[in-house]
């Protein structure tokens, strides 16, 4: 009665679901990916026009400001872009995206009874958090790629003389960064099986890194543990003035590293809920 | 002839709360078992922990002689499994959608996914959310069915299904069973239990209570027989047979509950007065069913 089944073929089953997964969140991926292209081209062009006025303008600021732009160079391109769209924005928008993506393609999916018919069929469950993982990178590459292509639409209209190779290395610093804050997003989800509680612990975690990053060092006795946070290692660093910085990115891996770990033990070994 | 599905003291806390209690369960392969219990009874948590979605808390589970656990991959391949609550991706078309499945489980038996999507009459180039709930349900029904498993966990499966469906819906499980295929058809609806079981399990607070046949579990319910008299009846006197343990009066009529022979009420009967006519209304699941949860002890508490 029954028929010949084909061996089982992980991988393809996992691209399988990182397609539908994917394909679950096109509207919310595509729609940061214009935004993050916009913005990034209206920034870039923005320079142009403006870019030595803003400089001059910059400098009268305090000093509690100049903490939260990272102390940036304003009077070149990669100045202005440091503060007018990688401080804020590009991270805004890249980890806006890993944890919206990360919250909802594991738990808000299981939470929803998606996910039901598909850990019921032959596939493991570190297969689906795995899938989960990827299509959340692939929401951060894309905003990321929607950042570069938007800087160099912007600053070729505009005339802005921005070397690629730097431009790439801030893309895969603010994507690297978004990674690892979605990856804690979806562990968070894979352990308690709530889009809630995941979507909390993405946003505390930016938030709260962020915070402590722009204030500490206001404060003599903070100070110390400014470097705590996760937004330091991006944020003090500028990949577009000096391209990327080895140790910042290894933060990021083991961060994304352990953070996919705990996800995958703890989607392992509890009761589905959906 | 083995086992298709087996549990050894199968137990679920859900902390203080148990929810499925040391269950022995045991259908063979070939036969549909109806698994009967009200909502919170412990129905589809023993499922979920067939299918390793939940786990048990103490306790072994089996399924065509494989580890429900340990083997997850093989054994998910040959099994079909309708959920009790059917979501669907919205976005997809039915067609789209069991291809996807049909791509996770490296199967393809397009023919057969032909002829049942032909059965229930349903549009798979429809999307999912124009669906009514009844053709979302024939979807689940498609895909739990379609890469034809030996073994079918099914969940409250007619949810929505108009009657001319639910029975073209028994008459292929009916069909299905014949060649091999073991069916758990979880369900409180007991008219379907009773028109397509072998054998039932009836599970109460999630502790498994009786499994019979369906024909013996009927012969211990209590019977029903319908007295009409030609006057009004004397009160009192029919209570009295052995066996009885109910009796509603009408005018001219007496409906009785009893249990055992039927003999001696007969003979009390003819003893009331004249007789015009005696009716037995069929027994149906549902009076067994009652019986059960009539006979609740009242220290078990409701689980989820």
């Amino acid at each position: 009665m029954s028929v010949t089944h084909r061996p089982a073929d992980r991988r393809s089953v996992a691209l399988a679901l990182v397609r539908r997964m994917t394909a679950e969140r096109r509207r919310l991926i595509s729609g940061f990916t214009v935004a993050a292209a916009a913005l990034a081209a209206m920034t870039a062009a923005l320079y142009a026009s403006i870019g030595v006025d803003y400089a001059s303008m910059v400098e009268e600021l305090p000093a509690a400001f100049d903490s939260m732009l990272g102390g940036a160079d304003f009077s070149t391109a990669a100045g202005f872009l440091q503060v007018e769209l990688f401080s804020i924005v590009a991270p805004g928008l890249v980890l806006g995206v890993a944890i919206a993506v990360g919250s909802g393609s594991l738990a808000g999916a299981e939470q929803g009874g998606r996910l039901a018919l598909i850990t019921t069929g032959p596939v493991k469950r570190s297969t689906v958090t795995g899938a989960a993982l990827a299509t959340m990178v692939v929401a951060v590459v894309a905003v990321s790629m929607g950042l570069f292509v938007g800087v160099e639409i912007g600053a070729s209209a505009g005339g802005v003389d921005l070397a690629t190779s730097r431009l790439a290395a801030a893309c895969v610093s603010v994507g690297l960064f978004g990674v690892a804050v979605g990856a804690i997003s979806l562990a968070a989800g894979a352990f308690s099986g709530s889009r809630s509680i995941a979507l909390a612990s993405g946003t505390a975690v930016a938030v709260g890194s962020y915070v402590i990053d722009a204030f500490f060092p206001l404060n003599g006795v903070l100070e110390p543990f400014a470097e705590v946070s996760l937004w330091h290692p991006y944020a003090a660093n500028t990949p577009l003035t000096n391209g990327l910085d080895p140790r910042h990115v290894a933060i990021f891996l083991v961060v994304t590293a352990a953070a996919s770990f705990f996800g995958l033990w703890g989607f392992e070994r509890r009761d589905l809920v959906g | 002839m083995g086992y298709a599905v087996e549990t050894t003291k199968l137990t679920k806390k859900f902390g203080a709360v148990t929810a499925v209690r040391d269950l022995d369960l045991r259908i063979s392969t070939g036969e549909v078992f109806g698994f009967l219990g009200p909502n919170g009874s412990g129905k589809s948590t023993t499922i979920k922990i067939l299918l390793d979605e939940v786990r048990a808390t103490s306790g072994t589970a089996q399924l065509l002689g494989l580890d429900s656990h340990d083997d997850l991959v093989e054994l998910h391949r040959r099994i079909g499994y309708l959920p009790g609550e059917l979501r669907l991706p919205a976005d997809l078309t039915g067609g789209e959608y069991l291809d996807f499945l049909a791509g996770l489980r490296s199967t393809s038996d397009e023919k057969h996914r032909r002829e049942l999507l032909e059965r229930f009459d349903l549009d798979p180039t429809r999307r999912l959310r124009h669906l009514s709930t009844g053709n979302k349900q024939k979807v689940g029904l498609v895909q739990a069915f379609m890469h034809r498993p030996e073994l079918v966990l099914l969940d409250e499966p007619t949810t929505g299904l108009d009657p001319l469906v639910q029975h073209d819906f028994h008459e292929m499980l009916r069909a299905e069973a014949e060649q091999g295929m073991t069916v758990l058809l979880s369900s409180h609806a007991l008219s379907e239990v009773d028109q397509v079981a072998d054998q039932v399990g009836v599970i109460r607070r999630g502790a498994l209570v009786a499994v019979e046949r369906v024909d013996v579990l009927k012969a211990q319910a209590r019977r029903q027989l319908n007295l009409e008299f030609a006057a009004s009846v004397p009160r009192g006197v029919l209570e009295s047979a052995p066996g009885v343990y109910s009796v509603e009066y009408a005018e001219k009529s007496a409906t009785i509950r009893f249990e055992g022979d039927v003999d001696a009420l007969l003979r009390t009967a003819v003893a009331v007065g004249h007789l015009v006519s005696v009716r037995t209304p069929e027994i149906d699941l549902e009076e067994v069913f009652l019986g059960f949860y009539r006979d609740a002890p009242p220290d078990l508490g409701q689980t989820p």
